[in-house]
């Protein structure tokens, strides 16, 4: 795996992330277009016309961003690529209270509106909504179903529930998606009237379901079985640290890199309902993918019954953390404990001619991983290691300090793994010294523990 | 970032410019005949062998009638093979009236006034002239509920006894009463 030096490849991944923002803005343009084109001046005589017209693009706003949200988490390679994982789950998370929020809107509107419209109390309207259109029910398991994903995605929430509960309130959503889709045919009049609104609204639909099912679902599956993914072994690295290796088939056509990740999902009875976001702690070879672990909060009771042989479901290889994202002669690799390994899967993917400077922060020698590894593959390429061993009070890792410890900092590529709390001081050392954001690579889902993602 | 400020801005402009400038949306009405002037009823005597009853695509699958001594009104009645007890004034020919019922209050939303086309005794077609249209709403009310009345009314040959179309009742019990009118005056 080389470095690729064309520029035109470098430019690939900006160009995705273009275009992505574009097509998704572009969407979002052609939806209110549908909106505006159908609304006439009458709507606007009245105030109970006026809510109407609110909450028929509040409704249309709101779920053409539930489908966005769909999209981004839909694992399409080419945006995964280009935007990053964590990225689209960072933006999903934006979003998701945004959409959620107009189509509750949307439903208090348009029964206000038409209780306004018809003199009638506002439950008796919502009722006759309720019984005198076709679908409407499953429009009231949707938005119920929205509800529940809202308040157990809701951070004050989010903390005391389970993973598995708020991961089956997701899926949920999908359900309450497609129960929601029929009114917006049956009794929606723009699509009631206008037929290419109507076409463009069901491609929508379809795409959205289609890319979901296709990259999270058939795709996984399928690779999983082709090519025999099974634990092989499972190695103690130091405390609290595993290696996971797992033996399968022709590995190397996945093309993934080293510091790229997969979801994996062990098929295990209790545990398959789990995805964990593990990077890759060393190049894959054809028949081998390994990945490290700090084996923190659930998953390290669930490690006593993974057995040899499991079967794996793996997700990806997602993550632009890979070399070829470099376009300078000068890397900087910064790593925080068990967030090492998917910089040291980086390390060997660097050409020979850039100069690479790693950091690797631990708090005790014992938490120094992988140091050996690390070592053998400075000495084959121009590597320098320094490890900062000690709480981060002694090594803060403030503007000064990295320029004490590599003094071209700012005309480095930098990538960074490691907890949130060293990446955050990075992050604001970074911008204090005025190096461009765009340099900064962080992989925050990388970094090793067990985390819950969408 | 602001290249993505320009980017996100020029995409959506290009999407709501586009459909705004490209899509006209089109009130579907339900489809009004062109036959006859408003308001006043038309008959029409045709004469077996006709263009008009070849061309008549509701009443009939089977072939016209080639042969000149074949009767007309069996030659119509035969395809739904239920005998149909003629009201027409003319039995010798074939009599298409065309029938405007009275305008009916559809209450707040509207009124309705119902065309029907009777053929040989039995509606064989039926419009709305007037509908409840003054709003988004009552239009998709209007828009789902007279197929269905149309669907009824046809269904009862020669009767406005109809159940109406569920969710739009006062459309319904209007286009009942101002069938009832039409069909009174036969």
């Amino acid at each position: 795996m080389q470095m690729v030096r064309n520029s035109y490849q470098n430019y690939i991944p900006k160009l995705g992330g273009d275009l992505a923002t574009f097509l998704a803005f572009l969407g979002l343009g052609i939806t209110l277009g549908f909106a505006l084109s159908d609304a006439t001046y009458s709507d606007l005589h009245s105030l109970a016309g006026f809510l109407i017209l609110a909450s028929r693009l509040t409704a249309l706003i709101g779920t053409y961003l539930v489908l966005l949200l769909l999209i981004i988490i839909a694992r399409v390679p080419w945006i995964e690529k280009s935007v990053g994982f964590d990225r689209l789950v960072h933006i999903h998370s934006k979003i998701g209270p945004t959409a959620l929020l107009l189509i509750f809107t949307h439903c208090i509107l348009v029964v206000l509106g038409y209780s306004l419209m018809d003199k009638k109390s506002f439950l008796l309207e919502f009722k006759e909504i309720l019984f005198n259109y076709e679908w409407m029910l499953g429009a009231l398991v949707g938005v119920i179903a929205f509800g529940i994903l809202g308040i157990t995605s809701w951070k004050y929430f989010r903390k005391y529930l389970k993973y598995e509960i708020w991961w089956t309130f997701h899926l949920l959503s999908y359900f309450g998606i497609a129960a929601a889709f029929a009114h917006q045919i049956t009794a929606g009049s723009l699509f009631i009237f206008n037929e290419v609104a109507k076409i463009w609204w069901i491609a929508l639909y379809s795409y959205a379901g289609w890319t979901l099912l296709a990259w999270r679902f058939i795709l996984p599956v399928a690779r999983s079985f082709k090519h025999q993914l099974r634990i092989e072994k499972i190695v103690i690295e130091g405390p609290g640290v595993v290696s996971i290796s797992i033996q399968g088939k022709h590995l190397l056509k996945l093309k993934a890199h080293g510091g790229n990740f997969f979801e994996w999902r062990f098929l295990s009875g209790g545990i398959w309902r789990q995805a964990h976001p593990f990077s890759l702690s060393a190049p894959p070879t054809d028949d081998r993918l390994v990945f490290t672990v700090k084996n923190l909060g659930d998953f390290s009771a669930q490690l006593d019954s993974l057995e040899i042989g499991t079967r794996v479901v793996a997700e990806g290889p997602y993550g632009i953390f890979q070399a070829n994202r470099s376009l300078g002669k000068r890397a900087l690799l910064i790593g925080g404990g068990v967030g090492i390994t998917p910089l040291k899967a980086l390390l060997s993917d660097f050409d020979d001619d850039v100069a690479v400077d790693l950091i690797y922060r631990v708090n005790s020698d014992d938490e120094l991983i992988m140091i050996d590894e690390i070592n053998r593959i400075a000495t084959d390429k121009r590597v320098r290691i320094h490890t900062l061993v000690g709480s981060p009070t002694k090594f803060p890792l403030t503007p000064n300090q990295l320029l004490e410890l590599i003094p071209d900092v700012k005309e480095c590529e930098i990538f960074l793994c490691g907890p949130p709390g060293m990446a955050k001081a990075v992050l604001r050392s970074v911008t204090a010294l005025g190096i461009p954001r765009e340099r900064l690579h962080h992989e925050a889902f990388a970094f090793g523990i067990v985390r819950h993602t969408p | 970032m602001r290249r993505r400020v320009i980017i996100s801005t020029v995409g959506f402009s290009l999407g709501i410019c586009g459909v705004l400038l490209t899509n006209r949306p089109d009130y579907i009405s339900p489809t009004i005949p062109e036959a006859a002037q408003d308001g006043e009823n038309a008959i029409e005597v045709l004469e077996p062998n006709s263009e008009t009853l070849k061309s008549a695509p509701q009443l009939t699958n089977t072939p016209t009638p080639t042969s000149t001594d074949v009767d007309a009104t069996e030659a119509v009645t035969t395809p739904s093979s239920k005998p149909v007890v003629s009201t027409s004034p003319l039995p010798t020919a074939i009599t298409k009236l065309i029938i405007d019922g009275d305008v009916a209050s559809a209450g707040k939303y509207g009124s309705v006034q119902v065309r029907i086309t009777v053929f040989n005794g039995a509606v064989i077609s039926a419009s709305a002239l007037i509908f409840p249209d003054a709003d988004s709403r009552s239009l998709s009310i209007s828009n789902m509920a007279i197929p269905i009345l149309v669907e009824q009314t046809i269904e009862a040959r020669d009767s406005a006894d109809i159940q109406g179309a569920t969710g739009a009742s006062y459309t319904s019990s209007a286009w009942i009463e101002s069938l009832q009118s039409a069909l009174s005056s036969l």
